[in-house]
């Protein structure tokens, strides 16, 4: 009996080692995203633009005879929680590469797992000044503009507006304080006079505090560098507490979440900034194609995640077929020295949706410079990038709707 | 605003969320009085007393009862109305989890019922998560623009009137309940002495159900309450609740209903007009120094008896 067992254990041991022989394993990329917590209602919109480019990709053929797939983790918005996803992407879930996250703090927390383990980081999302700098062994990306560039768009806008006086509300971690920062700079440049700067820690039952602090001397607008989440109490309690002047919003504050939310008689007709959509002429086939998929959304960074997503697949492509033999080390090191040859000129101009002609460049060992949905892409040699455009929106019918497209350019 | 303004305005809203506390703390001390053991799950009973209301709250808006505010608050009859029920239900709650649970644990060391209290905060939590998720639901989505008194200028919502009037009602009305009532006495007796309540005939099963009803229904109040005050209320407004509502227990004296009254006023107090000297991020750690203090210099309370 018991050597029937055996034989049949073995049996299934050696068909199932045949079986995974046999069935091509997909190449992963994990996306690291906050499915709960402070950024929830954004998560899942952004992620699904990396959906659809995967999907592209297969579609396409795949890369190197494989299927590409995308393994997503919660990040609960928390630094701690997301450098343990990111642990798990790599260590578990064995990922080439990964896109995310979406709040620079978690960026921050994860990365100190992703450069150690020698695996491309690209975020859509994380805005912060503070991340250009980091010492990353160039295994940090993104697709999305600093906010040293939307800072300087809201300064200009509140000064525009002819604001004389400002206090500023934000989130007490590196893309709040970043983007508050520079903020200040460039309105107090201009002759406008910050009268605070207050921090608030997110989750908290209550900023009454904060909020009283921020209304001292009635300044004419609010900028609240915020997440939807906390920053609807933030406008409750502004309301509340009788503050009668107005708002300029973050990119974190954009979306149906605030426009539709408790405040949204408010703040009607209020203004705000986040980065992109630069004027692509693809962005409409991408947007038409995302809304068919996923149903349509105003939420920011869906394009900068696609383009994330594709430059990885693009860049793996290019490395040729020595990748599937690669140890996970070597592959993302390969990944990162193939980034910028795929996204940056020269090179044949390839675009969304465009993976089979990109596929076939690639084997023909010709040069390919993306351009994406979310602008041309160039990474300089932080891994930021320099090309984008910076929108202005505003609160109106319960949606965030887009006034005007500023674009900019990093010398 | 000068500062002597800013310091009453700051103890006004100090009254309002002392008042929160306190029905907070009132449940948690009689159940620690009768029971002997510090209930961790007591939090996450208000939560779920606060999810109660909602479900209750959804269902009178859908029978189309008449929902306009009652002038000049902010709410009308489905809110007052789920407000009572959510009471009620609550306290069937309570009893639930005792029969299934803590019952089972009558008489084993009070380390094991705190251990298994801790066991039910995580469940009716992660529960309370599971069906609603992690964000803010509001009862109300209207806003409502505190007035300005003619005093000092301060400013208060009418809703916030309501919520001190109301919770003054409740104590009032437990103050009557435990002086004036059989049961009352019987809780008392029970409390002071459970063994002798027994031998001279008082039904002890039957106190400690009562307990349980009119600590978790009071909790109840106090997260709706609260539910009105800040307009939303999450899965982890419990837990959150529970520093502040220990330190006031701990404050008033364990067991003492009292006291947990007056420990919650100055629990709610204090951490307010904190805030005028210091960061409000620290607020919550002014409860727990007061805490540990009273712990140091007096551990029975200022009302404790025993």
């Amino acid at each position: 009996m018991k050597k029937v067992i055996v034989f049949i254990l073995t049996v299934i041991f050696l068909l199932s080692l045949t079986i995974t022989g046999g069935a091509q394993e997909p190449i992963k990329i994990g996306a690291l995203f906050a499915l709960t917590g402070g950024l929830a209602p954004f998560g899942p919109p952004i992620v699904s633009g990396a959906k659809l480019a995967v999907e592209q990709v297969n579609k396409a053929g795949g890369i190197l005879g494989r299927r590409l797939e995308l393994v997503i983790r919660d990040t609960a918005t928390a630094p701690a929680v997301g450098l343990d996803a990111a642990s798990k992407l790599i260590h578990l879930d064995r990922v080439v590469a990964i896109i995310g996250a979406l709040s620079s703090g978690v960026t921050f927390a994860s990365s100190s797992v992703t450069i150690p383990a020698r695996i491309v980081l690209i975020s859509p999302a994380s805005t912060s000044p503070m991340l250009t700098d980091l010492e990353d062994d160039d295994f940090v990306f993104r697709t999305v503009l600093s906010d040293a560039f939307q800072g300087v768009v809201q300064g200009k806008l509140a000064l525009d507006l002819g604001y004389k006086t400002a206090s500023v509300i934000y989130v007490n971690n590196p893309y709040g304080k970043g983007l508050a920062e520079v903020f200040k700079n460039e309105f107090e440049a201009g002759g406008g006079q910050v009268l605070a700067m207050v921090p608030y820690e997110e989750n908290k039952p209550s900023y009454r505090g904060e909020v009283e602090k921020a209304i001292v001397g009635a300044p004419a607008a609010i900028n609240l560098i915020a997440y939807p989440v906390d920053g609807n109490k933030v406008l409750v309690q502004a309301v509340e507490l009788g503050y009668e002047g107005t708002y300029i919003f973050s990119d974190g504050m954009k979306g149906e979440d605030v426009a539709g939310g408790p405040a949204a008689d408010y703040i009607v007709g209020t203004l705000g900034t986040a980065p992109g959509p630069m004027e692509v002429e693809v962005a409409e086939a991408f947007e038409k194609d995302y809304n068919e998929a996923f149903g349509p959304t105003t939420v920011p960074y869906n394009d900068t995640c696609y383009d994330a997503l594709a430059l990885i697949a693009l860049a793996i492509k290019r490395v040729g077929p020595s990748f599937l033999d690669m140890t996970q080390e070597q592959q993302g090191t390969a990944i990162r020295d193939n980034l910028r040859a795929v996204a940056n000129p020269p090179g044949e101009i390839v675009t969304y949706n465009e993976f089979a002609r990109a596929f076939k460049l690639l084997e023909e060992g010709k040069d390919i410079n993306y351009e994406g949905v979310s602008g041309p892409i160039i990474f300089d040699e932080h891994g930021d990038t320099i090309a984008g455009a910076i929108e202005i929106w505003q609160n109106f019918e319960g949606r965030a709707r887009t006034v005007r497209i500023v674009e900019v350019r990093a010398e | 605003m000068d500062f002597t303004s800013r310091i009453f305005q700051l103890a006004l809203y100090g009254i309002v969320s002392g008042s929160i506390i306190t029905l907070g703390a009132i449940g948690l001390s009689l159940t620690y009085g009768i029971l002997k053991f510090a209930n961790f799950a007591h939090g996450d009973v208000m939560a779920t007393g606060a999810f109660l209301a909602l479900i209750f709250l959804n269902l009178f808006q859908r029978l189309a009862l008449p929902s306009s505010p009652f002038h000049p608050l902010s709410f009308g009859l489905p809110l007052v109305l789920a407000f009572i029920l959510c009471m009620v239900a609550t306290g069937g709650v309570a009893i639930g989890i005792d029969s299934a649970l803590y019952k089972r644990l009558r008489g084993t060391r009070s380390i094991t019922l705190l251990i298994a209290s801790v066991g039910v905060a995580f469940i009716l939590r992660n529960v309370l998560q599971f069906i609603w998720g992690p964000d803010p639901r509001y009862y109300i989505k209207k806003i409502q623009v505190s007035v300005r008194l003619p005093i000092l200028g301060l400013r208060i919502k009418h809703d916030q009137v309501f919520i001190i009037i109301v919770a003054a009602c409740l104590v009032i009305f437990l103050h009557f309940f435990l002086t004036r009532t059989r049961m009352g006495k019987a809780m008392r007796a029970t409390s002071d002495n459970m063994d002798l309540a027994k031998v001279s005939g008082i039904d002890t099963e039957k106190v400690i159900k009562w307990t349980w009803v009119i600590g978790s229904a009071l909790a109840a109040a106090g997260a709706v309450l609260a539910g009105i005050d800040n307009k939303f209320i999450t899965p982890s407004f419990g837990w959150d609740m529970l520093l502040p509502i220990f330190a006031a227990v701990i404050l008033g004296g364990i067991g003492s209903p009292y006291g947990a009254m007056l420990g919650g006023m100055v629990i709610g107090l204090s951490s307010e007009i904190s805030t005028a000297f210091i960061a409000t991020s620290y607020k919550p750690a002014v409860a727990f120094i007061i805490m540990v203090v009273m712990l140091l210099i007096k551990p029975r309370g200022l009302l404790g008896e025993k």
